[in-house]
């Protein structure tokens, strides 16, 4: 695990399309904890603006 | 509605309003509230407000326009769309129609069934599978599938080829 953590972090990927290997690292605590740190990283990233609505109108015929 | 990581502009480029008002049709873009860092907005990381945000442009929508309240098509790619169908089926608005090019599967969807809102999905031949996502949409919506040949996660060319027969369709 612990080389699957330096590799994370190494930006080594492993091959997660393998299902049998993907399940057995998600569920390992280190990956976890790794998961938690990323989503939090992202969290920071996000900020709450104003939504935008820009309306455009038919200046011929207008069905609706 | 904008994919992830898009802005109203970007989206206007890819997806020009000009054949929808030569044929008669007002045209909305709706830009999300959640910025992620200079990356553009982002749908899908907070479907309850984003929710929200499509029920507020549905009613702005109607009160600034004399449109047709019983004919509007919500339409979106991506990102968008996946949080126009969570919109739906929550119950939150009631387009006549929903167009949805490149959703992805995910938990987003809602257990309101919508009867009378016909979802119709644009999948890109070479995009994710999306088998989950039909499966939960069908017993909800009458939801079709139709496949975009040739293509990746992005949108067609001729876009009003695809969208003008929908529109028009009484």
């Amino acid at each position: 695990m612990a080389e699957l953590i330096e590799a994370a972090y190494n930006n080594v990927f492993y091959p997660m399309y393998d299902e049998g290997y993907s399940q057995g690292l998600e569920q390992h605590s280190s990956f976890a904890t790794l998961r938690q740190q990323s989503q939090q990283a992202l969290d920071n990233l996000r900020k709450n603006t104003e939504s935008e609505l820009k309306l455009y109108i038919p200046t011929t015929r207008f069905n609706g | 509605m904008h994919g992830n990581g898009q802005f109203n502009e970007s989206i206007a480029e890819l997806w020009p309003a000009s054949p929808y008002l030569d044929s008669g049709f007002a045209v909305a873009y709706l830009q999300s509230a959640q910025l992620f860092c200079t990356d553009g907005y982002y749908w899908t990381d907070h479907y309850p407000q984003n929710r929200q945000t499509i029920k507020q442009a549905f009613e702005l929508i109607k009160q600034q326009t004399n449109i047709d309240e019983n004919n509007l098509t919500l339409a979106g790619f991506s990102g968008g769309v996946m949080a126009s169908i969570s919109a739906i089926t929550h119950g939150i608005v009631q387009p006549k129609r929903v167009l949805a090019f490149l959703p992805y599967d995910g938990d987003y969807v809602g257990a309101d069934t919508c009867p009378n809102i016909p979802i119709t999905i644009f999948k890109a031949e070479f995009d994710a599978n999306i088998d989950a996502l039909f499966a939960t949409l069908k017993p909800l919506a009458p939801t079709q599938q139709i496949i975009l040949n040739g293509l990746d996660h992005e949108l067609p060319n001729d876009m009003a080829s695809y969208i003008l027969p929908y529109m028009t369709k009484k």
